[in-house]
């Protein structure tokens, strides 16, 4: 039977058992992983939508998951969330039918949007109306670079500066 | 006027001192700032057949100093690092061995010293206390004279590390004024010592006196850095390697950057330091730039450059270079007479402006 230990959390027994057990620290002082250890509570009791009993089916499903995500593959994704795969689809895309888009709610709020901006540069006669002003073209940035010569400074009198100064020091 | 006139930069990790020659120029030594407890006895079988070793008798002790304590004793091994050392006793031992290595065996010194910008007005205060509580005149004894050595102290001075190196791109040799541009507009010089950093901006080679205090950083230096990270790492490989100290590190990296042999040799085994040496200079370079390049001076925008200085420069240099490109100017083209090493800068300059000073 042999121990390891690695980065001193997460250890594993290998006994020359079929079956491992891997155990791992969550430190509930942390705000992350405090939730986290809530999310592990209802997937084993049940609760906030989890039917319970599904703790070890996630924990394996999230690892399988992440790791082929990391390795730049749906694979995964697509087995676990199918829906995703079809909200993906060029075909869903070409035939309009976005799911978000449908929602009554947004397009109305666009509408409302285009609306406003439509009044900003065509107010309605009940609004005031824009002088008729001329037109002046906008300012050009005039490149100031050939205003500005750099000159170095050369003080002859710096070595004479520092002997003073030092001189100064034993007064 | 004072017989000899030397510029001694006892730092931390070693002791680099030059002596203003008659004849032009100057001399220079150096040694790693540390001694051991020596018995200096011989059996008298010659050179051939003993270790040959330097000693030097200071008040009632005999010491062995610098590289001589990893080759022949290990025992009382001693250094004093930190805040507190100025010119006391072990600092004063450096100091004197400094003047007698350079040769003077009596007659005035006019003596330039040098202290961590930080530290700088308690330490200066300090050493002009200490170096004179006892009387002015220092005697120290070199293996193979016959009598001790006797000089008096006419002058100390006092600078802050890194504006005195700033001083031999200011001064020429003979201490006469140089004008060039290099301290033209905001610099900031990095003084990457052994165990302190000290970071200083001058705008037109002017600094704030005020801003002394706050341009040095304890444990910053390359001990804390380097050393003790590349001696804790070759400590682990073997049982025999646990008698090492940083110094024997220090040894190895310097003579690495001599010769290009970082190889560290102890108890029948050999280790290349040098990949250990290049991965914590980066580190080093990096823990620079983000506390105190872009920390302190804004990444180095507004500063016209930067020039980098100290033992720690051709560790760091090429890294802080190529983050931080033209702004790391290289001082040297800019520097009269012979060329110096960045680790010598502070003495050096400290030779100038003395001479400044005494022709002026």
């Amino acid at each position: 039977m042999g121990w390891q230990e690695q980065a001193g959390q997460l250890w594993v027994k290998i006994a020359g058992r079929k079956k491992i057990r891997i155990n791992f620290w969550l430190d509930t002082s942390r705000e992350e992983e405090a939730s986290v250890a809530a999310m592990i509570y209802h997937l084993k009791y049940g609760g906030y939508g989890s039917p319970g009993r599904i703790f070890t089916k996630t924990i394996r499903d999230g690892i399988r998951l992440i790791w082929d995500l990391r390795q730049g593959k749906t694979d995964v994704l697509f087995e676990l969330f199918p829906w995703i795969k079809s909200e993906l689809s060029p075909r869903t895309l070409e035939e309009g039918t976005n799911r978000l888009a449908d929602t009554p709610i947004l397009v109305e709020k666009l509408e409302r949007l285009e609306q406003l901006l439509s009044e900003q540069f065509h107010p309605s006669s009940g609004n005031p109306k824009a002088l008729s002003a001329p037109q002046f073209a906008d300012p050009i940035d005039e490149d100031d670079d050939d205003l500005i010569q750099l000159r170095p400074v050369v003080n002859a009198n710096a070595s004479q500066n520092l002997i003073k100064s030092l001189m100064q020091l034993q007064n | 006027m004072a017989t000899h006139i030397v510029s001694i930069d006892a730092g931390n990790g070693g002791t680099n001192a030059v002596r203003a020659m008659k004849s032009g120029g100057y001399k220079q030594i150096y040694f790693p700032s540390v001694r051991a407890s020596a018995t200096g006895e011989s059996l008298g079988l010659g050179k051939d057949l003993e270790l040959q070793y330097d000693y030097v008798d200071w008040g009632s002790h005999r010491y062995v100093i610098g590289d001589d304590v990893l080759r022949v004793t290990r025992r009382h091994m001693e250094r004093h690092q930190g805040a507190f050392r100025y010119g006391d006793e072990f600092h004063r031992f450096l100091i004197s061995v400094a003047v007698g290595k350079l040769g003077i065996r009596s007659g005035s010194v006019d003596l330039t010293l040098f202290a961590p910008p930080g530290m700088y007005v308690q330490a200066r205060e300090l050493l002009q206390k200490r170096l004179f509580e006892h009387g002015a005149t220092t005697m120290i004894q070199f293996k193979g004279d016959k009598k001790p050595r006797r000089w008096t102290y006419e002058n100390v001075t006092v600078w802050p590390e890194g504006l005195g190196a700033a001083a031999c791109f200011a001064l020429d040799e003979k201490g006469e004024v140089v004008a060039n541009d290099l301290l033209s507009g905001e610099t900031v010089i990095l003084d990457m010592g052994v165990y302190t950093l000290d970071a200083l901006k001058l705008t037109d080679g002017n600094f704030n006196p005020e801003m002394l205090e706050h341009a040095t950083w304890e444990n910053g230096g390359i001990s804390t850095h380097i050393l003790q990270p590349v001696l804790r790492a070759i400590k682990k490989t073997s049982n025999d390697f646990s008698i090492l100290t940083p110094d024997d590190i220090d040894l190895c990296l310097r003579t690495g950057l001599t010769t290009g042999d970082y190889t560290l040799r102890l108890a029948g085994y050999e280790v290349d330091l040098k990949p250990l040496i290049d991965r914590h200079s980066e580190r080093y370079a990096e823990w620079i730039a983000n506390n105190i390049i872009d920390g302190v001076f804004n990444g180095l925008r507004g500063i016209r450059s930067a020039i980098l200085i100290g033992g720690g420069h051709p560790l760091t240099e090429r890294w802080l270079r190529k983050w931080y490109a033209e702004k790391i100017v290289d001082p040297t083209p800019h520097i009269t007479g012979k060329k110096i090493a960045a680790v010598d800068m502070n003495a050096v300059g400290g030779l100038r402006l003395s001479l400044a000073r005494v022709t002026s």
